[in-house]
């Protein structure tokens, strides 16, 4: 049945690239929430330690 | 104005994008130096994750674009929006600019630039200019906390010697009582 197997190839491409999408914003998140506490502690400690700058 | 902050965010995308291809040319505002100098220390940072994301930018800019906008809807559907994520996504879309690039596509990286302003200045418009705009990202990343890790990890270090020494200095005195 020539018909049938472009759907069936075709049926797993679409939840894969909604992982690949998942698993990059989930990546992504965390590095951006990482980054964002440690530029804020950073923030912070030069305005503690460093006033004038 | 929505149309201006969207104009000024394609154009420090798209430096950033050539900085990142190696493009030589001077950053043509603090800003855009602020932007640059984040970025790489964030990509540098994380290199292995950004490295495997370049292989997702296919031949097409459009699929990049796509893709593009797939994650940034998703990055912020848990948690809202921080500037770390917005640098997060800038830097994952340099990524696959860069990649595109180095396939020849040459138009790919104007396209993903013109793509993430687009949604970062008229999806996201309100909460950038809540936090003020590009020179609220430049405050937030700027010479205060975001020099080079280098400077950033000298400032740690002094600091944390300097109360290393307070902290002995106490303990010594309240044994020598």
């Amino acid at each position: 049945m020539p018909g049938k197997t472009p759907r069936k190839a075709a049926a797993p491409t679409a939840p894969a690239e909604a992982e690949v999408v998942s698993e990059c914003a989930l990546q992504l998140r965390r590095i951006g929430d990482k980054w964002n506490l440690r530029q804020k502690i950073l923030n912070l400690l030069t305005k503690l330690f460093c006033p004038e700058t | 104005m929505p149309g201006s902050l969207k104009e000024e965010t394609a154009l420090l995308l798209e430096d950033y994008f050539q900085h990142r291809s190696g493009g030589s040319a001077l950053p043509p505002s603090p800003t855009a130096a602020t932007l640059r100098r984040a970025a790489a220390e964030l990509e540098r940072q994380e290199r292995v994750f950004f490295r495997s994301c370049a292989p997702l930018a296919r031949a097409e800019p459009q699929e990049a674009t796509a893709l593009l906008e797939r994650v940034a809807v998703q990055l912020e559907a848990d948690g809202g929006l921080n500037w770390g994520r917005i640098l997060a996504l800038v830097v994952f879309a340099g990524t696959l600019a860069a990649a595109l690039d180095e396939r020849g596509c040459t138009d790919g990286p104007r396209c993903l630039a013109a793509a993430l302003a687009a949604y970062l200045a008229e999806e996201r418009g309100e909460w950038l200019e809540a936090h003020g705009g590009w020179d609220g990202f430049c405050r937030f990343f700027g010479r205060q906390g975001s020099e080079t890790a280098e400077q950033n990890s000298t400032i740690s270090n002094a600091i944390m010697a300097a109360a290393g020494f307070g902290i002995a200095g106490l303990a010594f005195l309240l044994v020598v009582r």
